[in-house]
């Protein structure tokens, strides 16, 4: 086998687009989002609040019904600086870094993984307080809420 | 357990970044030089459990090209689309249902060579949420788990790197590796490409071609093929929740859950102290202390002390990853059936210049998922 060497490749492209159905919890999600509110769901068994709101709790496996609004404002529980993207697959350098944040916003009980934007990245620590930016002109996708700003 | 169930043989391909060959002539030579090496052929094999990933393959049920390659044409043949270390735990029942005598697991991918690694694990992601948002993706959900560890339990990054330098020293001595680094510092780990802090590139599994086949018998059929078995002793598997604000990712319960049922079953009760070494699929450096402390091998939060004392070296008190683990080399999807390979490797005394003296107990590891959602833990005897 040492000897033998493969050096032909084909290239095989493959691409194509999914269609999902996003579920009642999603979408109501998202219509809040266009109206510039995040909203979370509680479970009516361990009561916590899950953000974004999904349809059945797993710990408990019950179907969680009750939307509340969160945030918003909340505070970064953890969160990494990001000096590269991947871009369809390509690992590469960014000129100015980011940082990825898992923030508890006031009222949830779970963490939403959002970018938080500093003017300087070294005043982002865990424990900061932050609120959300949403854009100026939301149309009800996930992309509505932009970032998290520092407060206080 | 009903039957008494060895590891009879196992071969791995070398690792690279690009194989020369094509997959199913990889997995040929795989599995006749393991045959060969047992003076076995496939008419030995009772049933064949394969691994691979439909994603990383580019096809859908991605095994049916290479069943002629592996000689399971016309034989009893399933497939397992998570870790290798589930494969074998498959393998391991349909040999335990009394069907079968002997199972032949193979796991393979060729994440080096056929497709940028990073745009397949593209789709580990929740597609509604994740994936639209575009901020999580396997390396940066590593670093919030590197990060919550090191923030709740005080590790540094000089600890953190060192435990990589650690793995890539390691894997220098394992021949099969793909990345081997003989004087790997904590300085290299830090000097190489940033990531997501606190991970450089040394901190993580490179893209990697290769194959692992594993071949096990119950019973009466071990002694056909060898005089050194290395005995199933306990295996068990867990999930947790895919969504990570929803985890406490600074440990892993899913893989304690796993660890605590394979324990039972294995009669370990004070692992620590009774396991001579793990072989454990951590991607990332920082998954080694979360999931050693989740397999019950070192305290909780003590990362940085068991890296600083040396205790997880080849020399130390138990050593993790002696192999070198995920950092050397890591076919996704066969990560696992690696491990439980170089465990049992271990418990034969075949490790060459990375054998632990007197190994006589061994806990392998696999993983599927963002941050170890999916463990699957098995530990072995000789």
């Amino acid at each position: 086998m040492s000897q033998e060497h493969h050096v032909t490749e084909t290239l095989v492209p493959l691409s194509f687009e999914y269609k999902y159905r996003v579920g009642q919890a999603l979408e109501q999600f998202l219509t809040a989002l266009g109206n510039k509110k995040i909203l979370g769901i509680r479970c009516p068994g361990c009561h916590r609040v899950i953000v974004p709101p999904r349809q059945i709790c797993g710990p408990c496996n019950l179907e969680m019904k009750e939307y509340v609004e969160v945030g918003p404002e909340g505070t970064i529980e953890n969160y990494t600086i990001a000096k590269v993207v991947i871009d369809e697959g390509r690992i590469e350098d960014i000129p100015k870094p980011y940082v990825v944040g898992q923030i508890k916003l006031d009222g949830a009980d779970s963490l939403l993984t959002a970018k938080v934007v500093a003017e300087n990245l070294e005043s982002v620590s865990i424990g900061k307080r932050v609120r959300a930016v949403f854009l100026d002109a939301p149309k009800g996708t996930v992309k509505d809420l932009d970032h998290f700003e520092l407060i206080g | 357990m009903q039957r008494n169930v060895a590891i009879v043989g196992y071969s791995q391909t070398e690792y690279s970044p690009q194989a020369e060959f094509p997959r199913e002539r990889m997995l040929y030579s795989l599995v006749k030089s393991l045959l060969d090496s047992l003076g076995a052929s496939r008419d030995d094999i009772g049933t064949f459990v394969l691994c691979s990933n439909d994603f990383q393959d580019g096809r859908t049920i991605s095994e049916v090209f290479t069943i002629p390659w592996l000689g399971a044409y016309f034989k009893d043949q399933t497939k397992v689309d998570l870790d290798g270390a589930n494969a074998l735990i498959y393998g391991l029942m349909r040999v335990l249902s009394g069907n079968y005598d002997t199972a032949l697991i193979v796991g393979y991918a060729m994440g080096g060579s056929e497709h940028l690694n990073q745009y397949i694990q593209k789709f580990l992601l929740d597609p509604l949420y994740d994936r639209q948002v575009g901020l999580q993706n396997e390396i940066s959900a590593a670093a919030l788990q590197a990060n919550a560890y090191m923030h709740k339990y005080g590790m540094t990054k000089q600890q953190l790197a060192s435990i990589a330098a650690k793995n890539l020293r390691c894997a220098a001595k394992n021949p099969k590796a793909l990345r081997r680094l003989p004087n790997a510092s904590a300085a290299d780990v830090l000097n190489s490409r940033p990531l997501y802090s606190p991970l450089h590139e040394l901190h993580m599994y490179p893209p990697t071609d290769g194959a692992c086949a594993i071949l096990i018998a119950a019973d009466k059929s071990v002694e056909k093929f060898t005089d050194k078995p290395v005995w199933i002793k306990g295996v068990a598997c867990c999930q947790d929740t895919y969504y990570l604000g929803d985890r406490i990712i600074n440990r892993c319960a899913s893989a304690e859950k796993a660890a605590q049922k394979a324990y039972a079953m294995a009669g370990i009760t004070e692992p620590s102290k009774q396991i001579n070494l793990a072989e454990i699929h951590s991607l990332f450096a920082s998954q080694e202390p979360i999931l050693a402390e989740a397999l019950g091998l070192y305290p909780e939060g003590s990362g940085g002390q068991v890296v600083d004392e040396g205790w997880s070296d080849l020399e130390g008190r138990l050593p993790l990853n002696p192999s070198g683990g995920p950092l050397g080399a890591n076919p996704i999807t066969t990560g696992g059936l690696i491990r439980i390979a170089e465990a049992a490797a271990q418990l034969r005394g075949e490790a060459g210049d990375a054998q632990v003296k007197n190994a006589k107990i061994a806990v392998a590891h696999g993983q599927t998922g963002i941050c170890a959602q999916h463990n699957a833990v098995v530990v072995l005897a000789r």
